[in-house]
C-alpha cells in the first residue's frame, strides 16, 4: 500500500472521514437531521446529515484504500469529482442546497483542498496499477 | 509539441531521471487549473446573475464561462494525459487571461466593481499555472538536451504532503475568490446542508 499513492490517501483520507463523521455524533445529539443550526467540530460545522455524508465517503475511501490501487484511483477521482461538479453547478443555482463551495472558512478550505487532491491524484499517478501492487 | 510523457513509477527497480519535486509541481498545477476554472465560473454566474445590463456583459459572462470550462478540461487533460505543458497556445492563453484579470482588478466596471477579490483570487492562480508550465517545460527541456540530473525515487508520502499543502495553498486562494463572487451570497453552509431557505444566507 505504501508504493500506491492513490491506495495511501484514500486509506488516510477515509479513515480521517470516517472518524470525523463518527466524532460528528458526539456533538449533534439533540441536532435535527438536517439542521439549519448545526454544532461545531472543531473547525467542521455540521449536523447530522453532513456526519452520514462524512461516513459514506470516508466508509468508501478506506475500502477501496485497503482493497487496491485500481479501485483508489477510481474512488479518489469519483469522491473528488463529485464533490467539485456539485460545487460548481452550485455557482450557478445560487438558491440551492447545491451551492456549497463559495463560503469563506476554514472548513471549506479543507473540503476544496481534499476534493481536488483526492481528483487530481486519481487523474494523475498509478497510471499502471500493476506495477503499484505490492 | 508536447513536453515529454513524465508519468511518475514507484517502486521500479530502475526509476526514471525524474526529480522528487516534478510530480508534485505537476499535480499541483492540475490542481491550480481546478481552482482557477472554478473562479472563472464563478465569474461567469456573478455576471449574469447581474441581470441583463448589455450584451458586452453578457458576452463577458459567456467567456469567462467558457474560460472556467477549458481550464477544468485542460486540468483534466494535462493531469491524466499529460498534454498542454510545452504548448505555446496553453501559454498564450494563460497569458492573456492574466492581463484580463489584471485589467479586471486595476479598472473596475461598474458590473465588475464587486468582483475585485474574484478577479485576484483568478490572476493569482493563473499566474501560478504559468509560473508551472514554465518550470515544468525547462525541466522537459533539461531531459531532452540530456544534461544530467539526479535519480530519485518518488515516495508517495512525501509527494502526498507536498500535494497537499499545494492543494490547501491553491483553496485558500479559490476559497476567497468564490466567496466573493455572488454565489458566495447565497452558499449554503456546511452545517445547514439539507436545509432549503429561498433568497439564502448572505454570508461571506
Amino acid at each position: 500500500m505504501r508504493n500506491s499513492p492513490n491506495r495511501l490517501i484514500a486509506t488516510v483520507f477515509g479513515a480521517v472521514y470516517l472518524l470525523v463523521g463518527l466524532l460528528g455524533f458526539a456533538v449533534t445529539s439533540g441536532i435535527g437531521f438536517a439542521a439549519t443550526e448545526g454544532a461545531n467540530l472543531i473547525i467542521f460545522e455540521v449536523n447530522p446529515l453532513h456526519n452520514v455524508i462524512h461516513l459514506a465517503i470516508g466508509a468508501a475511501l478506506l475500502l477501496a484504500g485497503l482493497r487496491g490501487t485500481a479501485g483508489a484511483r477510481t474512488v479518489n477521482a469519483t469522491v473528488g469529482a463529485v464533490y467539485l461538479l456539485v460545487g460548481i453547478v452550485g455557482l450557478f443555482l445560487l438558491n440551492s442546497p447545491l451551492n456549497i463551495i463559495a463560503l469563506n472558512g476554514a472548513d471549506n478550505v479543507l473540503h476544496l483542498a481534499s476534493a481536488v487532491l483526492l481528483l487530481g491524484v486519481g487523474l494523475s499517478l498509478d497510471k499502471a496499477p500493476a506495477a503499484a501492487r505490492a | 509539441m508536447g513536453a515529454p510523457r513524465t508519468t511518475a513509477t514507484f517502486h521500479h527497480p530502475a526509476p526514471p531521471p525524474v526529480s522528487q519535486a516534478h510530480p508534485t509541481v505537476r499535480l499541483v498545477t492540475g490542481i491550480a487549473g481546478f481552482g482557477a476554472g472554478s473562479v472563472n465560473l464563478a465569474i461567469s454566474s456573478s455576471l449574469f446573475a447581474a441581470g441583463a445590463p448589455g450584451p458586452e456583459i453578457t458576452a463577458a459572462a459567456a467567456v469567462a464561462g467558457l474560460w472556467g470550462a477549458a481550464l477544468l478540461a485542460g486540468a483534466v487533460m494535462f493531469l491524466a494525459k499529460d498534454r498542454l505543458v510545452g504548448s505555446r497556445w496553453a501559454r498564450a492563453a494563460l497569458a492573456a487571461a492574466a492581463a484580463v484579470h489584471l485589467a479586471a482588478v486595476a479598472f473596475p466596471t461598474a458590473a465588475t466593481s464587486g468582483l475585485g477579490l474574484t478577479q485576484l483570487s483568478a490572476l493569482l492562480l493563473t499566474l501560478m499555472i504559468l509560473a508551472a508550465l514554465g518550470w515544468l517545460g525547462r525541466q522537459g527541456a533539461r531531459q531532452e538536451g540530456g544534461l544530467p540530473e539526479q535519480p530519485a525515487v518518488v515516495r508517495p508520502a512525501r509527494l502526498l504532503l507536498a500535494a497537499f499543502a499545494g492543494a490547501v495553498l491553491v483553496a485558500g486562494i479559490t476559497t476567497p475568490g468564490l466567496a466573493a463572487s455572488t454565489a458566495g451570497q447565497y452558499a449554503v453552509p456546511h452545517g445547514e446542508h439539507g436545509s432549503l431557505v429561498p433568497g439564502g444566507h448572505h454570508q461571506h
